[in-house]
């Protein structure tokens, strides 16, 4: 998706907070101000909505934009439109995209290989030499093996520039293996581009592929330029260099980094780690361990913040759901089933907004965010469910109006004692209590026979 | 005057980076490395207070600059009263933001 529109979208759903009179001067002034942003846009459309949502504290009641939830359909339809919404965002923007859907081919099939007991993404472990052991041996376990190295490395970019960039030593076949594109270079070494780096050193420059640069002196063509979110493998990247196996081979003894392979496909799919033996140049054997690339854990991780916020609301405090002590004209079978049914609908499209939402934010900003958003938007997800079903006729669904505060005789000792709210079709009151007097501990449902029905006509 | 003892740091250095020429928001957030999420709100603040009022340059002058036209705020008589008080609470604001010419100008 075109960055700009996406800023211009941000600012556009950003001025549906402001009041309608000040809106259009409103969004022309940050659509200007956008204009001068060159770096940290996102962020700076993020900061629009401070401002909007200031404009929307400040602003006169009756010139508020509200959204309208008061009926029950109204109420799910928003919902839904919120849970459509997130997801095709999430399917349409590649950034958010690739934080749900792996960047790698049959990215189940990926291992990352590492020495000893050390984790392969807690740092280099692989020495260079058993890395070619490893790939010169044939194992029907493993497709194809392949060898980086992250590191710094000066980059020369023209004659009359060169930058200090995190480049990626590779293997020849390190993008084949992840199933990646490289470009088509006939020989020598090829350097991939980063888009940041292509926009940032060579200035966005459609013509760069074919281009020489020196890596550490040394010349290289660039033979692509690819996401920077395509990278999700440990150590940062802001461009991959590729050598032939024969310039691996010199580098000095015990230089380490890290393996990838790919398993072949007798040897089917593995979600957890797993430790192999393989047999070395002195007659022994030396281990490793093998762990997925493709981090299912992911779902777990989501499972686990559901459960622990849906734990976290339940020990606030309990929560009733409409479900109030009432005389004998409470709605019985159907009219309770449809508002258990609304309930169980308004529960059932938080997920998708929630989970969406937070990948479609953290897409934005940063992927360190992700557990935290998700956090918090499910714990004021399921809340405002439940508070919006306690605020709701038990009959019509429909939000209760014309909140009234009542009290006793003496305000001076009693003050007042609660709120009572109306259902505009007539079904009944709701009386919430502020303290606890000696009629009301809890809110109560008046339900209103059909006799007053002429009142409400 | 009740006005200045409220103003935070904040919003008297926004103040004083408006009096100091830089006039409209993005030249604002470049002139006092604060975030766009609390330039705009203060500015809003500040006109609502009557401390400063904004106007549109001229469609003529963003045209000649090939460039969107700019919102700019300028000090109120109530503003500046209030900047040369908060000056006083926070005397290296003068020192951080330097008064210069508009950027038009």
């Amino acid at each position: 998706m075109n960055r700009r529109r996406l800023h211009l979208g941000m600012l556009w759903g950003a001025a549906r907070l402001v009041p309608q009179p000040d809106r259009a001067e409103w969004l022309a002034e940050w659509q200007a101000e956008l204009w001068y942003v060159e770096r940290g846009a996102t962020t700076f459309c993020l900061g629009a909505f401070r401002d909007a949502l200031w404009m929307w504290r400040n602003a006169l009641p009756g010139l508020r934009p509200s959204i309208n939830v008061n009926s029950p359909q109204r109420c799910l339809g928003l919902l839904a439109v919120l849970a459509a919404v997130s997801i095709l965002w999430l399917h349409l923007t590649p950034g958010a995209r690739r934080m749900w859907a792996s960047p790698y081919a049959d990215a189940r099939r990926l291992m990352l290989v590492s020495a000893g007991d050390r984790g392969a993404r807690e740092g280099p472990t692989v020495p260079v030499e058993r890395y070619q052991s490893l790939a010169n041996r044939a194992d029907r376990r493993f497709s194809s093996f392949a060898f980086y190295q992250p590191g710094a490395r000066r980059v020369q970019i023209s004659p009359r520039r060169a930058a200090g960039l995190a480049v990626v030593l590779g293997s020849a076949n390190l993008f084949r293996v992840l199933g990646l594109p490289e470009g088509e270079v006939d020989a020598g070494p090829r350097m991939v581009l980063g888009r940041g780096v292509w926009a940032n050193y060579f200035d966005s420059d459609p013509g760069v592929v074919g281009r020489v640069v020196e890596v550490d002196g040394q010349r290289a063509v660039i033979s692509r330029v690819i996401d920077d979110g395509s990278w999700q493998l440990p150590g940062h990247a802001d461009a991959w260099l590729l050598e032939d196996e024969s310039v691996l081979a010199q580098l000095p003894r015990g230089t380490t980094g890290f393996v990838v392979a790919r398993l072949s496909a007798s040897a089917g799919e593995h979600d957890r780690q797993w430790p192999f033996a393989a047999p070395n140049a002195h007659g022994g054997y030396d281990q490793y361990r093998c762990a997925p690339v493709h981090r299912s854990d992911f779902v777990v991780a989501c499972l686990l913040l559901c459960a622990l916020s849906g734990l976290l609301i339940c020990t606030v405090r309990p929560l009733g759901l409409g479900e109030y002590p009432a005389n004998g004209y409470a709605p019985r079978g159907l009219a309770r089933l449809r508002r258990w049914a609304f309930l169980a609908a308004k529960l059932a499209l938080i997920p998708p907004i929630v989970l969406c939402g937070s990948l479609d934010m953290a897409a934005l900003i940063s992927i360190q965010v992700f557990p935290h958003l998700m956090l918090v938007g499910w714990i004021a997800g399921v809340r405002w469910v439940l508070v919006d079903q306690r605020k709701r006729c038990p009959v019509c669904l429909h939000l209760l109006t014309n909140p009234t505060r009542i009290g006793g005789a003496s305000q001076v000792f009693l003050q007042w004692s609660g709120t009572e709210l109306i259902c505009t079709h007539g079904h009944g009151m709701l009386y919430v209590p502020e303290v606890v007097t000696s009629c009301y501990g809890t809110q109560r449902w008046q339900y209103l026979d059909p006799s007053w029905s002429s009142l409400f006509s | 005057m009740a006005l200045e003892a409220r103003l935070s740091h904040t919003a008297a250095m926004i103040l004083q980076a408006v009096d100091a020429g830089h006039g409209y928001g993005f030249g604002l957030m470049e002139a006092t490395g604060l975030p766009s999420g609390t330039v705009y709100p203060a500015l809003r603040r500040l006109e609502r207070d009557g401390l400063v009022r904004s106007e549109w340059e001229k469609q003529s002058i963003a045209d000649a600059g090939l460039r969107p036209a700019r919102k700019y705020y300028r000090l109120t008589r109530s503003g500046k009263a209030t900047l040369e008080a908060s000056q006083k609470r926070y005397p290296l604001l003068a020192k951080l933001l330097p008064t210069r010419g508009r950027e038009d100008e």
